[in-house]
């Protein structure tokens, strides 16, 4: 009876890990056959033609790093502060407020954080549509993972590194410096990169402040400095376009841009893991 | 150089057994204990963890808190360089005084207090970090910080003073966590050396260790008596008898370790016996069975 129960609970697991990854396979898949026909070094390397049916994205791609790089280094000091305020400096109840409150925020529908980037930055302050605009607003809205996944790191450090730390002289300030945050990077790093995935794939949000369709560079300014960005683009090639062409093209763009997400994920993985096997060394 | 815990005037005449750190004395005052307290109670809400406990250590003695599980030897110890203020809801009542001076009298550092007591607990806890960072990291985060060349030398030191350096002189870069659970404990032990503490206070520092390792930290509990003052806590018989000048036993209010009437009282809390019957422990034939036969 038992061993039934153990079986099943694997088949269970097995069967959700396969539709996981069998999913993940045909999106990618799906993208690469039917986008493969546009892609090529002029695809990435020169700026769009015929609106965007004639191929290139090197100012989406741009714009879209530089979109998500400003979101990164917006949120991610307000989350360390969040994260050690829930963590470490907070009472019990006024941690699990904040908490609350970050769940609550980590629900909010992203073109509500788009209508607030609107009315704050592109209208209040005057910017127009700016790059900064949009990084912030999705700054904002990768806040609470960025938050809540540093904090689970932080509380996960064992709490007799602490007390050895403290033992040895450390005041509260220099254990969250030289232990807590060392021994949670991997929390930043991991919350970093699904917020990021989330970011660099969202519309609605860069579409009020950041993102047009055609008609930007590289930013020069603040102040009425729009960029191109790969979601908008896609999301306008797919709705708009009557073009035959730009169904691949669409598709390639697609390409690029689970590419990068999927690349981000690579290339901090190194990180990941040492913090990971550091964490469990300690 | 590291500031010493400030010691009162009375303190200033030469400790017996203590070694080239005490100072010299013209008057005849005996010095006061290394560490002492009077009328210690903990309690947690409406638990009395100790009650009343009186102490003393003089310096450069190996003192072993002896006790059942579970009934504050570790929180006695945490008194001494208040962790105990790190544990929400414990209320420390009473005095803890080092070298005659109290340790929560105003202006009282918590910080700077406890680099200088260093404290050993039952699993080494390594930092993430090189072996060298790791024997350093008091003098480099701690209250009391040294330019990086001085922090060096200091913990090659304390590497050496645990005998440690010939196993990791040449790795010292490597990762602490390379090192077997014996080497990490001298590790702990050198990281705390390294601030050089005049009072040790160690938490059954052999208990997760094998025997040989444990025989080494024994060793060093020997090769560090009469130049630093040691609490030890331990459950192992022989060990207790190995390497403490006295024993101290914590046992229920009221009952000695023997099973014998004290004191009236009563609710459970601990308290420090300090009747023959505890100090003649160690030579006891009984000392096991007492040890785990449980004191009520």
């Amino acid at each position: 009876m038992r061993r039934a129960g153990e079986l099943l609970f694997w088949g269970a697991a097995g069967l959700a890990a396969l539709l996981a990854l069998t999913l993940c396979a045909g999106i990618l898949v799906a993208t690469v056959v039917r986008g493969a026909g546009a892609l090529s070094w002029s695809f990435l390397a020169r700026a769009s033609s015929d609106a965007g049916a004639g191929g290139g994205i090197v100012y989406q791609l741009a714009g879209t790093l530089i979109l998500i790089a400003t979101a990164l280094l917006a949120a991610a000091p307000p989350a360390v502060g969040l994260a050690l305020a829930t963590t470490v400096y907070l009472g019990a109840r006024w941690a699990a407020r904040l908490r609350l409150a970050l769940y609550v925020w980590n629900g909010i529908p992203s073109v509500l954080f788009g209508l607030l980037g609107l009315v704050v930055f592109v209208r209040g302050l005057g910017w127009g549509k700016s790059w900064l605009a949009g990084g912030l607003v999705l700054g904002l809205m990768i806040l609470p993972t960025l938050t809540v996944s540093l904090a689970e790191r932080i509380a996960a450090v064992p709490r007799r590194s602490i007390e050895a730390a403290r033992g040895l002289g450390l005041s509260r300030g220099r254990v969250v410096r030289a232990v807590l945050l060392p021994q949670s990077l991997g929390g930043l790093v991991s919350g970093a990169l699904l917020g990021l995935a989330r970011a660099a794939g969202e519309t609605a949000p860069i579409l009020f402040t950041a993102a047009v369709f055609s008609g930007a560079t590289l930013p020069a300014g603040v102040r009425e400095s729009p960029v191109l960005a790969l979601p908008y683009h896609i999301f306008v090639l797919a709705q708009d376009s009557l073009a035959p062409t730009a169904a691949s093209r669409l598709w390639a763009a697609a390409f690029v841009l689970i590419t990068l997400v999927l690349g981000l994920g690579l290339i901090s993985l190194p990180l990941r893991l040492r913090a990971h096997e550091e964490a469990r060394n300690a | 150089m590291l500031e010493r815990f400030p010691t009162s005037d009375r303190s200033k005449g030469p400790a017996e057994g203590a070694g080239p750190r005490s100072a010299t004395s013209t008057d005849q005052v005996p010095a006061p204990p290394a560490v002492e307290t009077r009328g210690l109670t903990v309690s947690a809400g409406d638990r009395t963890i100790l009650s009343g406990v009186d102490l003393a250590v003089e310096r450069g003695e190996v003192l072993c808190l002896l006790g059942p599980s579970g009934i504050g030897k570790s929180t006695l110890l945490k008194c001494l360089n208040r962790l105990t203020d790190l544990e929400p809801g414990l209320t420390v009542r009473g005095e803890v005084l080092l070298d005659g001076a109290s340790i929560h009298r105003r202006g009282v550092d918590p910080d700077r207090l406890r680099s200088r007591v260093g404290m050993l607990f039952q699993q080494p806890v390594i930092f993430p970090a090189s072996i060298l960072d790791n024997a350093a990291f008091g003098l480099r985060h701690g209250a009391v910080r040294l330019p990086r060349r001085e922090r060096r030398a200091r913990a090659e030191e304390a590497l050496r003073e645990v005998g440690l350096w010939p196993e990791v002189c040449d790795r010292l870069d490597e990762p602490a966590a390379t090192l077997s659970v014996g080497q990490q404990q001298r590790l702990c032990l050198a990281r705390t050396l390294a601030l050089d503490p005049r009072t040790i206070l160690m938490d059954e520092p052999t208990s997760s260790l094998d025997r040989r390792s444990a025989r080494t930290i024994e060793d060093l509990v020997l090769q560090l008596k009469g130049e630093r003052t040691i609490l030890l806590v331990t459950h192992d018989p022989e060990q207790a008898r190995r390497v403490a000048d006295r024993a101290a036993c914590v046992a229920p209010l009221g009952r000695c370790v023997d099973g014998g009437d004290r004191a009236a009282g009563g609710g459970g809390a601990a308290t420090i016996s300090a009747c023959a019957a505890c100090d003649d422990l160690l030579r006891d034939e009984r000392f096991e069975q007492i040890l785990h036969g449980e004191t009520a």
